[in-house]
């Protein structure tokens, strides 16, 4: 016995970076040891399957996964929920909530589906026994929406051209159809459409699985006056438990539908993006104010988003004209784009702001403009609040890179600083050497008092800079995004 | 050079750097155990792997000392769509170590390669097996990987249809 185990322990002397091929010429095959085995598909744990859907990158290929049998059906629809708010968790704070919404607007090669065609649900086509329910009205489509996949659990919802309100035949329609298929949704985009806060209300009911929601160009219409929604009280419940991602497009109506949505979920949202772009329908309040107590004193105890972590606002300069904004507490990443330049006292009232988010914020995105250049009047020596989380920072460079001294005595965990704006450096490519550019462009920012290390590459998007003026922590990494344009001769 | 004995599940012993192990998650755990638990620093660890059969971690341990100065990457990176890096990493030694190989033995190393935590040989060996997926019809996937049907009645026309109206023709 003893022998028979010696004989089966096949010892290997490996030198470093030798395993068994003694020739060293390639890979050693299956095929060249002889190696066969009967293992199926059907042996591998369910979340190596889900990780090999996750490649697959086209709807039909899903689907056609989903028609296999009834667990390979279970695997192709978590792969489709996990790619769709895959999209969600995607973290790129320089995208404004509207331009987002846009992105996602369907590919080429999706086909657009309507209800004036036979291609929708089947239950909804039963529902209502025609082969073209709204075929005379052509006021609703729908259409798949996503990048990698057009799963049923992704709708995209849009009025046509017509500018009438959606008719009542239409929000029968809407209705019927979450009815039937509401279950199904994850993640569901409106868009251009005019609902009655109760209609929405009535739908998201409709939908227990919905995780993500954007709201883009979303009115009330005329029918807010109807008789039929003007005695309707409101249930501030939540209408679906399961959502977490808020996104709110700009020309969305603020009082009769955002700051009911943001009634029903501000308990659950963890990511909230806010497009108040549009202020002219916002000038007059603000959705994220702190609520009043009776004697018209701030309430201190209000705290609405306190599961938010992610956190984008793309908005004009009332976003801190009042004093009475609602903190977020939890929030981590926080990206700040607003339309129109800072002043010193709006640029006091952000760096007050901000400070309220010391103890969670991990990364920080600022896309803001100052009237002048505020070097020597930013308020430096205010009370030092340490950020103690926040390891990324970007700021645009035009003007408010003075008030970077400001923020790195705060940041003392700070890993990486991005420079927003983009430069144009304008030089005749033809006759310049490479170096010559790139001696230029170290020159340009010299003259600033900066120290770069260029690649050497002339073609550069970025330029790794060492050191400055400013004393950085070692572990520091500074990037600045370049745009330069070559003139050909 | 530090060495380190590993020994599949069938008695095959193989002897390999420990620079070379450490590439795998599982073999660098217990590589830091065995070293915290023994006594003598210059004694050779020895690790029992159970579960993966000799031909197979010979596989392994080839792919990993072909790859033994790439970046390791991150376990978690890309994980949030379900999917990993596969794109990122895979060479024509990859496809052509890969290319002869029936679909069981690559199930084997999926299996090996999530078990020793070798996130580069997990990525492509997944992404080979969908490959095997992407563009085929719910039959050819049946047959391409020996699975059943277990619709009932008229349940696979009815996917069929739910899904038609978000598939283009």
């Amino acid at each position: 016995m003893a022998r028979r185990r010696r004989r089966n322990r096949r010892v290997i002397e490996v030198p470093e970076g030798e395993v068994n091929n003694g020739n060293g010429a390639g890979p050693t095959s299956a095929n060249d040891t002889q190696v066969e085995s009967a293992l199926t598909l059907s042996g591998l744990p369910e979340e190596l399957l889900l990780m090999i859907l996750g490649y697959l990158e086209h709807p039909r290929d899903l689907n056609a996964c989903q028609g296999v049998n009834h667990y390979w059906k279970s695997l192709a629809i978590q792969v489709g929920i996990k790619k769709t708010i895959a999209l969600w968790k995607r973290w790129d704070p320089s995208e404004t909530a509207f331009h987002r919404s846009l992105a996602r607007l369907p590919s080429p090669t999706l086909k657009l589906e309507s209800f004036d065609k036979t291609d929708y649900p089947a239950g909804l086509k039963t529902s209502w026994g025609k082969t073209s329910p709204t075929l005379s009205t052509h006021s609703l489509s729908l259409k798949p929406l996503g990048r990698t996949c057009c799963q049923p659990e992704i709708l995209f919802l849009s009025r046509r051209t017509e500018p009438e309100r959606l008719s009542m035949r239409n929000s029968l329609v809407l209705s019927s159809f979450f009815e039937t298929y509401g279950h199904h949704l994850t993640y569901l985009h409106l868009f251009d459409l005019k609902l009655h806060p109760q209609q929405l209300y009535s739908a998201l009911q409709k939908m227990p699985n919905l995780e993500a929601l954007t709201l883009t160009t979303v009115g009330v219409g005329t029918h807010i006056l109807d008789r039929r929604y003007t005695n309707v009280t409101y249930n501030y419940s939540s209408p679906c438990s399961k959502l977490t991602h808020l996104r709110m497009g700009n020309r969305t109506d603020h009082w009769t539908l955002q700051d009911k949505v943001f009634k029903w979920f501000e308990s659950q949202l963890t990511s909230l993006e806010y497009d108040g772009s549009d202020y002219t329908l916002n000038s007059n309040s603000w959705v994220f104010q702190g609520r009043s107590n009776n004697e018209g004193e701030p309430n201190i105890n209000y705290v609405p988003f306190k599961k938010v972590e992610r956190l984008k606002i793309y908005s004009d300069w009332e976003y801190f004209s009042h004093d009475n904004i609602v903190p977020f507490v939890a929030v981590k990443h926080f990206s700040l784009l607003l339309m129109q330049p800072l002043d010193y006292q709006k640029l006091t009232r952000l760096l007050k702001y901000l400070d309220k988010m010391a103890g969670t914020l991990v990364h920080l995105h600022l896309h803001v403009e100052v009237q002048y250049q505020l070097n020597t009047r930013v308020p430096l020596d205010r009370k030092i609040v340490v950020f103690s989380n926040l390891t990324k920072f970007a700021i645009t460079d035009d003007g408010v890179s003075g008030l970077v001294p400001y923020f790195l005595k705060r940041f003392k965990k700070l890993e990486k600083l991005q420079l927003l704006n983009n430069f144009e450096l304008r030089y005749n490519h033809d006759n310049l050497e490479e170096g010559e550019l790139i001696q230029k462009i170290v020159s340009r920012f010299e003259d600033e008092n900066y120290w770069a290390l260029c690649g050497t590459r002339a073609r550069l998007n970025s330029i790794q800079f060492k050191k400055n003026q400013f004393t950085f922590n070692s572990r520091v990494e500074l990037v600045i995004f370049l745009s330069i344009q070559f003139l050909s001769s | 050079m530090a060495l380190v004995r590993v020994i599949s599940s069938d008695g095959a012993a193989f002897l390999v750097s420990q620079r070379l192990a450490k590439r795998s998650g599982k073999l660098k755990t217990e590589i830091e155990t065995f070293r915290k638990s023994s006594d003598n620093s210059e004694a050779q660890p020895e690790i029992r792997i159970v579960t993966i059969r000799a031909e197979i971690l010979r596989l392994v341990l080839q792919w990993l000392q072909q790859h033994q100065n790439d970046p390791v990457l991150p376990a978690n990176q890309n994980e949030q769509d379900g999917r990993g890096d596969a794109e990122m990493g895979q060479s024509q030694w990859d496809r052509d170590f890969l290319a002869p190989m029936d679909l069981g033995i690559v199930m084997e190393l999926i299996l090996a390669a999530n078990h020793l935590e070798v996130k580069g040989l997990l990525d492509i060996t997944c992404k080979l097996v969908e490959s095997k997926i992407t563009g085929r019809t719910v039959d050819e996937i049946r047959t391409a990987f020996k699975l059943k049907s277990d619709f009932k009645g008229n349940e696979e026309e009815q996917t069929r249809l739910e899904n038609r109206w978000c598939v283009e023709n």
